[in-house]
């Protein structure tokens, strides 16, 4: 017997050895060298989103529901990082997706907008297949919800990182803080009294308002009639964004022709007061006139409106032009693998887009193509820059003047120039 | 060994625990009833999935706990039992001896039995962990724990107290398998070792790809080494292909885990040893394919006439599908275009219906003869059961695998997810159809093996392995 174990004893320590050696190589090194700052943008869980996380995990959501926003995802927010898991005690990443990524869930809807949507997936959403967790108690509930809005940039337990380590994070939570008491009663007074369900009451009975048929019947629109820019609505911009066209309007001065920052209600006030005749900013035009303007005034807001449009362009190379191309034609180098061919900005049905279409463009992304909802990543202001480029770019049909800037103000294109050349810049 | 062969005489209280080959036959059984209850689970999940109005302000019946308790049910009862089963009765064979302990065998049965049904309740109320394929609470894990530390000791003493010199391929896969499977389970489940954050991630999927690497795999991969020579009696064809798969299978199988994380913040390196050996899994796969259809080289015209043969090969060929599939859609960017996608889900039931669940029934069909001296009641009755799983499973690949591929296509094109679950609908109605195909075919088996075993009836049909008598 002693010598037949022989024969076997050394390949079984071998065979044990190897699974110990792999163990140590994919287990414990890990565990020991891949430690997750502790985050500067998030904060700890409060008992009672642990609460909810715990029902989460409980209810199976985590089935459905991937908890990692990942490099390729087109609406999902910003990508994942190793420390937003730092809190975890347990992993919630799951491992199939038939509902949407959750990771940036916070602050994306109001808290009714969530206990509507667990107890009757279908009424805000019509084909869904979640399931109805009406047997959920108010507390539950309560907690599940508190647990979503926790998560993501946007969410409750979101800091922001350049304010010292453990401020609140001042934009998405005053923004949840301002919207979320409101908008659920904006959705159904809108869809109900002004909307599209106007009369018809058992259409409305089944969709109770929901987001998604506002968005499905926007696009729905758009495809059918692609030259008619959408027809803006405040409220549900205010519904969607959290924040509306008007109000970031109101907070960006641009109207008074002045390098566009967040204002405060005074200094728009104070604007107003100097000059009630300064056009709108939905109506600011950024065709170049065929000469520059004698008007002082005329010349320095021509010279502010190519300042704003230029700072958009810096966005745009970043973000838009492997696609849309450096000029906006729609021939950039990654248009080639698209099946669906990116804009051509110079085409004559882009001059008629207004301000508002652009910045919900921009800010919704385009349904079935690639084109992402910039909200996400682009703060509003940075989207009004971008939106004053892409009305630069399509009125212009090209670069212009904006195509070799040169100082501060930049000078008009070097070659086949249709406008003539302008004069020097005014001083301020 | 004379006191096992005394005990086998006993009589009074034990006796009903010492009979030779009872805690073979009872594990089969068992694992036989716990494919139906699997199975139901899981139809009922996809008709949920399917009718998501179907059933609501049930808690324990919404789909979220069904589908914990399906894949456990099926992956710890079903499975894990009726190979178990299986190897407690071929262990001994090879080594021309008897189990070593047929009580400590039935108390086993009885025990894994408990656990199972109690993990049943607990992931209906809700009870879980949360960590996929580890969702068993941990009063449940350690009872599992010590029972798997019992089915190892009686596969080392039934192995050392053999009296055959040569160890054939199945034992080094049974037991490798049970000096590497506990400390993966011990790792997975997080007992006694736990790590937070994403981290936690790394050692879960770690545990979730192991336990299928580790556990059905090497277990049914052997138990096919010990049937397809045996059924055909053909040699096997190559001994130094089976040293190459058995030796390559710890090494290339236990780093793979995170290839499920490859577009999450782990580290990059350990992403890159989970593709690379996920690519090399290659070797072990094909060195055992190649081994077993050679072996069958002159034996193809068997299996019209045997149905156990039947059930290894096809498991055989769906076990190609998977392993061909699987380290491509491991690799970084098959993975970006199909994670998180029905696909993989289909990848999963291709590994753990068609390849492992096949193995099980084969060798459930093949034993249950032999451990009990009796013939199956129904050789029609298997045959149907055959062909139920065999149509069910394929109807279920093709639409989960169709589904995954209309989702990965979907969201690259930037579809949002909402739209992409209304595009797969109806081929969510095809699984529930092709489940319901499977559960018809598990309805027969049990029927057939409680006639067979419990109720000890016969029926003129012939036996399995032969040709039919009537033209069924």
């Amino acid at each position: 017997m002693s010598t037949q174990r022989a024969n076997y004893l050394y390949p079984s320590i071998g065979m044990g050895l190897i699974l110990a050696s792999i163990i140590f190589v994919v287990v414990l090194v890990p565990r020991w060298t891949f430690r997750p700052p502790e985050p500067r943008d998030l904060r700890n869980y409060t008992a009672q989103e642990l609460r909810g996380r715990e029902l989460y995990k409980k209810e199976g959501c985590w089935y459905c529901h991937s908890m990692v926003s990942r490099p390729q995802d087109w609406d999902h927010g910003v990508r994942s990082k190793s420390s937003d898991y730092y809190f975890d005690e347990y992993h919630l990443l799951g491992s199939e997706r038939s509902g949407p990524d959750l990771a940036n869930i916070g602050g994306k809807f109001p808290d009714e907008y969530h206990i509507q949507h667990h107890r009757e997936p279908r009424s805000l959403k019509p084909g869904s297949n979640m399931p109805r967790f009406d047997y959920l108690s108010e507390q539950e509930m309560t907690d599940l919800t508190a647990y979503l809005q926790s998560l993501g940039p946007n969410g409750t337990r979101a800091l922001d990182p350049t304010l010292e380590h453990g401020a609140k994070r001042s934009v998405g939570q005053e923004l949840y803080a301002r919207t979320g008491e409101t908008r659920w009663a904006t959705v159904q007074d809108w869809t109900w009294e002004k909307g599209p369900l106007k009369g018809q009451t058992e259409k409305v009975a089944k969709w109770k308002g929901g987001v998604a048929e506002r968005e499905a019947l926007a696009a729905k629109n758009y495809d059918a009639h692609p030259e008619v820019p959408y027809k803006y609505s405040a409220e549900i911009e205010e519904l969607l964004y959290g924040t509306s066209h008007e109000a970031q309007n109101a907070k960006t001065p641009l109207k008074a022709c002045i390098t566009p920052k967040f204002g405060n209600e005074e200094q728009v006030h104070e604007a107003r007061q100097e000059n009630p005749n300064l056009a709108s900013w939905t109506e600011v035009s950024f065709k170049e006139p065929a000469t520059m303007p004698t008007d002082l005034v005329e010349a320095k807001a021509l010279m502010a409106r190519r300042v704003v449009a230029n700072q958009g362009r810096g966005i745009f190379n970043q973000k838009c032009a492997t696609c849309h191309g450096l000029d906006g034609n729609g021939k950039g180098w990654a248009a080639a693998t698209m099946t669906k061919r990116p804009a051509n900005f110079q085409e004559d049905k882009f001059m008629n887009y207004n301000t508002d279409t652009w910045y919900w463009r921009i800010s919704r992304g385009v349904p079935s193509t690639q084109m992402p909802r910039w909200e996400y990543t682009l703060d509003p202001y940075q989207r009004l820059q971008l939106t004053a480029f892409m009305k630069y770019i399509s009125q212009n049909k090209g670069l212009g003047t904006l195509l070799g800037v040169e100082g501060e103000y930049g000078r008009p294109p070097s070659a086949a120039a249709s406008a003539p050349a302008p004069a020097a810049a005014p001083s301020k | 060994m004379d006191a096992n062969l005394d005990s086998a005489t006993t009589s009074g209280a034990w006796a009903w625990f010492d009979q030779e080959h009872s805690a073979s036959k009872r594990f089969m059984i068992s694992g036989a009833i716990w494919a139906l209850v699997g199975t139901f689970l899981g139809l009922l999940a996809a008709t949920e999935y399917w009718l998501p109005d179907m059933i609501h302000n049930v808690a324990w019946l919404t789909f979220g706990r069904i589908r914990p308790t399906h894949i456990n049910v099926v992956a710890f009862g079903f499975i894990s039992m009726s190979t178990v089963g299986a190897i407690l009765y071929v262990i001994p064979e090879l080594c021309r001896t008897r189990l070593h302990s047929e009580r400590v065998g039935n108390i086993l049965m009885l025990a894994w039995n408990a656990v199972i049904t109690a993990g049943i309740f607990c992931l209906l109320s809700g009870i879980t962990e949360g960590r996929e394929y580890a969702e068993l609470p941990w009063f449940l894990d350690i009872p599992l724990f010590a029972a798997l530390l019992v089915y190892c000791w009686l596969v080392w003493m039934t192995v050392l107290n053999r009296k055959e010199k040569q160890l054939y391929v199945t034992i080094w896969y049974v037991a490798g398998t049970t000096m590497w499977f506990p400390i993966v389970y011990l790792i997975g489940n997080k007992v006694f070792f736990s790590m937070t954050g994403i981290a936690d991630a790394i050692a879960g999927w770690f545990y979730g790809h192991n336990i299928l690497g580790l556990w059905f795999t090497t277990n049914g991969i052997g138990l096919t080494y010990y049937f397809l020579p045996k059924i055909t009696k053909n040699p096997l064809y190559s001994h130094l292909l089976s040293i190459v798969g058995f030796s390559t299978i710890a090494m290339f199988y236990t780093p793979t885990g995170t290839h499920h994380l490859l577009q999450s913040p782990v580290p990059e390196w350990l992403k890159a040893v989970a593709v690379i050996s996920s690519v090399m899994l290659l070797v072990p796969v094909m060195s055992v394919l190649v081994n077993f259809f050679l072996t069958m080289k002159g034996k193809w015209g068997m299996l019209g006439a045997n149905i156990p043969l039947r059930f290894f090969i096809t498991a055989m060929w769906f076990y190609l599908l998977t392993c061909f599939t699987g380290p491509f859609q491991a690799t970084r960017w098959i993975n970006w275009y199909l994670h998180f996608t029905h696909w993989v889900v289909g990848h999963a039931h291709f590994a753990l219906l068609g390849t492992f669940g096949f193995v099980a029934w084969g060798a459930i069909y093949y034993c249950v003869p032999r451990v009990s001296g009796r013939q199956w009641y129904s050789r029609r009755l298997a045959n149907a059961h055959f062909w139920l799983s065999l149509v069910g499973t394929t109807i279920m690949m093709t639409a989960l695998t169709i589904a995954g591929l209309a989702q990965a296509a979907a969201w690259e094109e930037g579809t949002p997810v909402y739209r992409g679950v209304i595009m797969v609908n109806p081929y969510m109605g095809m699984r529930a159809f092709s489940g319901l195909l499977i559960v018809i075919g598990q309805l027969l088996f049990v029927y057939n093996i409680l006639k067979t075993l419990v109720f000890t009836e016969e029926t003129a049909e012939g036996p399995l392995e032969e040709a039919a008598p009537s033209p069924l």
